[in-house]
């Protein structure tokens, strides 16, 4: 009997409240009602001759253009770009496998680059898209990303934020950040940083500052450090009027939006990626997803929340709800600690206290260190002395260990550092964070900091397994030798 | 004693036997246990969780390869392979989903064995309540398309369906959690050996070299991996390197690659064997003509320092190596 007892009430105690949220979470099908929508508007708003079909039936052969097009002479392959002009938009796509052939030559691929650019068809896109996703020349890749970007067309904004995840060449990624930002997109911005330090050609470097500085510029900031770091933080404001994304963009972003419920997970990532480059207009539509029945989308529309961080403010409310959606829930909880408004730490103190799901536990804790906020000490406080699991306790030790330097937990932290049981590489990064804080205010912790990052290995190099662990033994002892003297001043200050 | 008393009480010994299995007390049911990290199964089982601790599996959010190659994590789209959910809970042959606790023990017993549902059940190979973590036999758990939610990521199932182990019945467990010392009583090696265990990487292929009507044919039979060789796009990598020996050992010479490409890269080839097949590299080189020696090496990780002058004895390892004479 008491055994009958005692199941029933573990069965009670793991479903019991998240089961009753969990129907009062509102679950529908979202994505594919949006992508219906979006379709037949643009189908009905689209007429069957449309994008300009050209000529028609007393076109000239195409074979007539090919001849200049193909000429060394520059002048005859620009009339030859002219009477394109002249060609049905069927006829001109016929153009589109010079551009990878290897055989023709640079000018003549330029030529119809410039040919299909200037058609602005779906399908003349759709050609440069896929030579700047597949040729292995960069020239042609550069020249299809600089054309692309003066397209005007916004739904090409997919293919070129993807593109910027995958593109090595210097010159390309520059008209990529470049594209984009024509489109009031500044995710490349990090692209223009990285060809700035790295590049080796002085050309492309001047071009690069001088396009960080217009963009700066335009958007009322001092220089490109800083529009980086308001464009991170989501406070950057619109040098016009706010982007509009236009109904194929739209269309293109729920197309994503589904992707998140691939099974292979090399669409999701491009998807994640995309998605969480878009401006502030994706963040509506990320909220909505979180309510999608396919749980991997709405589960995948959080961690997209999660990852654009400052910048998804705008789904404070939608992420607090989502903490009662046991699947979404402790992605949710991550997202608003990535979110940052202080807000949300109720909410998530809230989850963290009812919650028995470990894996919802850790992540509320991991969310309310992020936020920092002192009146979520005592909930940090209850989770670290809650015993329910070590990495729990680690979590919650983090927390502790910034917002209130509790000696206790930096204690713990040490330990953990040369604990096999406990997550080594955490415990590095919190301890390091909370020196980093600490040397701000104080010379000797910053003496203790320099020690400590001192054992950082050499960029580039991977250390061993042996050499990670006696870098952290090396890094406990630090730790432990500046507790044992400073801090006892650094209470008594406290005291004070 | 006749024979029939003998018999007699060999029958009542039986009924005796027979109904105490029938009647025996149920063993007491043992109380549910919440798991919060895979130590909880080292104290019952010992061995597997030795082996396991052990293994790359053990290693994937900690191993400083991973940490670096992954920036530590900063590339979110890694945990959910190194770090994942129960996969019971997300779904055998489904999208693996990342998890927010216990990260450190990466690939652990509790994303492979727990069941998700109240109970605190585990899957296993016999079904018990009476024991703290009441398992389940669950067939799947033996299934390679449990390995699919990460490995297929590659394709790697995908590959081995297309094989005669595939028909045979032959799956992923058999070659990398075999029965410890071939017993099945002894349960299976939770080592999980792959393409870090240099001698099953030996095992997969055979090299050979021959001089004819000229030139020099080197052969790369894949005769034991139940996938391509080597598997895995982006990190695996096999190389055949060739040099004369005369008057003395020479540097090695890159010959062929056997590699995916990875992703959107560009200008490379795939060229990964798949299981059963061989393929054949012609060498012709005028400095070939004396004696020589062919080798295979494999790379965990597919670049090199300088890719110029290429170091496989330092930053590969030796498969296997054929001499050719003049």
């Amino acid at each position: 009997m008491k055994l009958a007892l005692l199941v029933l009430a573990t069965c009670l105690a793991a479903c019991g409240s998240d089961e009753r949220v969990r129907s009062a979470y509102e679950l529908r099908a979202v994505v594919a009602p949006a992508i219906e929508a979006l379709t037949e508007q643009i189908d009905g708003a689209t007429s069957p001759s449309e994008p300009g079909d050209g000529p028609g039936a007393d076109e000239a052969p195409l074979e007539e253009i090919l001849g200049p097009l193909r000429s060394g002479n520059p002048d005859l392959r620009a009339l030859a770009v002219e009477d394109a002009r002249k060609l049905s938009a069927s006829t001109v796509l016929r153009l589109a496998p010079i551009l990878s052939d290897a055989s023709e030559s640079a000018e003549c691929r330029s030529a119809v680059v410039e040919i299909l650019a200037e058609r602005g068809t779906p399908e003349a896109f759709e050609a440069l898209c896929a030579v700047l996703e597949t040729a292995s020349e960069s020239w042609l890749r550069a020249r299809c990303a600089y054309r692309l970007g003066r397209a005007g067309h916004d739904a090409l904004l997919p293919r070129l934020l993807l593109r910027l995840k995958y593109e090595k060449d210097h010159e390309t990624a520059f008209w990529l950040a470049d594209a984009c930002s024509r489109f009031d997109h500044l995710a490349g911005l990090g692209a223009l940083f990285v060809v700035w330090s790295e590049s080796e050609d002085e050309g492309l470097r001047v071009r690069v500052a001088q396009r960080t500085n217009e963009l700066a510029s335009a958007h009322h900031v001092a220089g490109g450090n800083e529009l980086l770091a308001r464009w991170k933080a989501g406070t950057l404001e619109a040098p016009g009027p706010a982007f509009e994304p236009s109904r194929r963009l739209r269309l293109e972003a729920w197309r994503r939006i589904r992707d998140l419920g691939a099974w292979d997970l090399r669409t999701v990532d491009d998807a994640r990626f995309v998605l969480t480059r878009f401006e502030a207009w994706i963040v509506p539509l990320l909220a909505e997803t979180l309510h999608e029945a396919e749980v991997h989308v709405r589960i995948h529309a959080a961690q997209c929340l999660e990852r654009m961080g400052p910048r998804a403010g705008g789904a404070l409310d939608a992420l607090v709800d989502g903490l009662n959606e046991p699947r979404v829930a402790p992605v949710a909880a991550s997202a608003l600690g990535s979110l940052g408004n202080p807000s949300a730490a109720v909410a998530i103190e809230q989850r963290l206290d009812a919650s028995g799901d470990l894996e919802l536990r850790v992540a509320c804790t991991s969310a309310l260190t992020a936020l920092a906020q002192r009146t979520s000490l005592p909930a940090l406080r209850r989770a670290f002395d809650a015993g329910q699991a070590f990495d729990l306790r680690q979590a919650a030790a983090d927390g502790l260990a910034r917002i209130d330097h509790d000696r206790g937990a930096i204690g713990f932290l040490v330990a953990c550092l040369t604990d096999a049981s406990a997550d080594a590489s955490a415990a590095e990064s919190a301890l390091g964070a909370w020196l980093a804080e600490r040397a701000e205010h104080e010379a000797l912790a910053a003496s203790v900091l320099e020690r400590w990052r001192a054992l950082e290995p050499a960029p580039g190099s991977i250390p061993s397994a042996e050499e990670l662990e006696r870098r952290r033994a090396a890094r406990a002892a630090i730790v432990q030798e500046f507790l044992r003297g400073p801090r006892q001043r650094t209470g008594d200050e406290r005291a004070q | 004693m006749s024979g029939s008393r003998w018999l007699g009480g060999l029958v009542l010994l039986v009924a005796a036997a027979a109904l105490f299995a029938v009647f025996r007390p149920a063993p007491p049911e043992a109380i549910p246990v919440t798991f919060t990290s895979s130590t909880q199964c080292g104290a019952c089982h010992a061995k597997a969780y030795g082996e396991w601790e052990h293994s790359w599996h053990a290693r994937a959010w900690t191993d400083p390869d991973v940490r670096a190659l992954s920036n530590d994590f900063a590339n979110t789209d890694c945990i959910d392979c190194h770090a994942p959910r129960p996969l019971f809970e997300t779904g055998v042959a489904e999208r693996v989903l990342p998890r927010s606790a216990r990260r450190s023990e990466g690939v652990d017993c509790i994303a492979c064995h727990a069941l998700p549902g109240p109970g605190g059940h585990v899957a296993g190979t016999v079904d018990r309540t009476d024991v703290a973590c009441r398992p389940k036999l669950v067939a799947e758990l033996a299934s390679p398309e449990f390995c699919a939610p990460c490995h297929d990521q590659h394709q790697t199932v995908e590959q081995w369906r297309a094989t005669r182990y595939a028909a045979q019945g032959i799956g992923c467990i058999d070659c990398h959690m075999p029965f410890r010392d071939g017993d099945p009583v002894r349960g299976r090696d939770h080592t999980l050996s792959g393409g870090h265990d240099i001698e099953l990487v030996r095992r997969a292929v055979v090299l050979a070299a021959r001089r004819a009507a000229g030139r020099v044919r080197v052969t790369v039979e894949n005769v034991g991996a139940g996938h391509h060789f080597p598997t895995d796009e982006r990190s695996r990598a096999a190389d055949v390197f060739w040099r004369p020996l005369e008057p003395e050992p020479g540097p090695w010479r890159w010959l062929y690659r056997f590699r995916s490409p990875y992703r959107d890269e560009l200008g490379v080839t795939d060229t990964l064997l798949p299981a059963h097949e061989t393929r054949e590299i012609v060498l012709e080189d005028p400095a070939a003509a004396g004696a020589l020696e062919v080798a295979l090496f494999y790379k965990l990780t597919p670049y090199g320092s300088d890719p110029e002058h290429p170091d496989p004895e330092r930053e590969a390892h030796l498969v296997h190596r054929v001499r050719v004479q003049p």
